[in-house]
């Protein structure tokens, strides 16, 4: 017998699709932004979860992967404060947390100039390094970035500026 | 171990995509059958924490006005009995009560006893005093 197309199994074909689309890209964003694999792998999927939970609600007023990107980089800034909260209590720092994963997890395997340049990008606030990700390794326009970050672009240019400056700064000092 | 990037120095372990799916469908299964499952549960426990609530004013409530003193004096069936029994009585039980002042103020006020009535009272239990000091005393 013809299985019967319903609202469930729609969802579940659309989200099926989402998934194989997406979720390399979902990760990678998350994971250049929490550093940590495992970490990366749980926001990856709490943030698939909510996908799914909110598919009926996507009222499509922006691209399905501008929001599902909005979803997973709340997720990561959520973790993060998270994250920054708990270190104070531990007598640490947020980027000293980071700076470890980055030098001592089996997941990281660059060479120096790529372990340097996400050295000098720990140093910069949350919001500036999640728009340099955004630009410089996902080579978005900053229009897409806006509509994500639901900042004007004004605001990400000079705050894209801003960065890549701090970043300069950091690469040129001696180790 | 796959590497998305060039630009970046991040790996990831082998097959970890497709295991990536693969638990994200079986925690999204989970879950549907779970909220199926649980759905009615916070509404129940809502009702239940109401009724408790309630419950529990009316029992304070309860108890409240039937151990405080000048509320049950306050009661209209209590001022039925009360008329039967002779002033000096009550005033004699009144004085053995550990009854405060001001809660036999409160009382007064809330009933809108006027001055001249207390004076009158005052008068009558003056006499009822010296007559108690002296059969009594």
């Amino acid at each position: 017998m013809e299985e019967q197309l319903t609202k469930n199994n729609l969802t579940e074909i659309e989200f099926s699709v989402i998934l194989t689309n997406y979720k390399e890209r979902i990760y990678w964003h998350i994971r250049k932004m929490v550093i940590d694999h495992d970490d990366s792998d749980d926001i990856t999927q709490d943030t698939f979860i909510k996908v799914y939970e909110n598919l009926e609600k996507f009222k499509g007023d922006s691209d399905l992967f501008t929001w599902i990107y909005r979803i997973a980089t709340n997720e990561c800034l959520k973790f993060l404060r998270k994250k920054k909260r708990a270190s104070i209590f531990s007598f640490s720092s947020l980027e000293s947390e980071l700076n470890n994963s980055l030098t001592s997890s089996v997941y990281v395997d660059g060479n120096e100039v790529e372990i340097k340049l996400q050295k000098a990008l720990l140093k910069l606030p949350d919001k500036q390094r999640l728009i340099f990700n955004m630009k410089y390794f996902d080579n978005m326009s900053y229009e897409e970035i806006s509509s994500i970050t639901e900042t004007s672009v004004g605001g990400l240019k000079a705050s894209y500026h801003h960065a890549v400056k701090k970043i300069k700064k950091y690469i040129s000092l001696p180790d | 171990m796959k590497k998305k990037s060039e630009k970046h120095p991040f790996k990831v372990p082998e097959n970890y995509f497709s295991d990536l799916e693969r638990q994200i469908k079986s925690k999204v299964k989970d879950k549907g059958q779970d909220s199926k499952v649980i759905s009615i549960k916070p509404a129940l426990l809502k009702v239940a924490a109401t009724v408790l609530l309630l419950l529990t004013i009316s029992i304070v409530l309860y108890k409240k006005t039937n151990t405080d003193p000048i509320q049950i004096a306050g009661n209209s069936e209590v001022n039925e009995i009360l008329k039967d029994i002779p002033d000096e009585a009550i005033i004699e039980y009144l004085t053995e009560s550990n009854l405060e002042v001001e809660q036999l103020i409160n009382f007064a006020a809330s009933k809108n006893i006027n001055e001249t009535e207390l004076e009158e009272k005052n008068e009558i239990e003056e006499e009822i005093l010296k007559d108690y000091i002296d059969n009594y005393l």
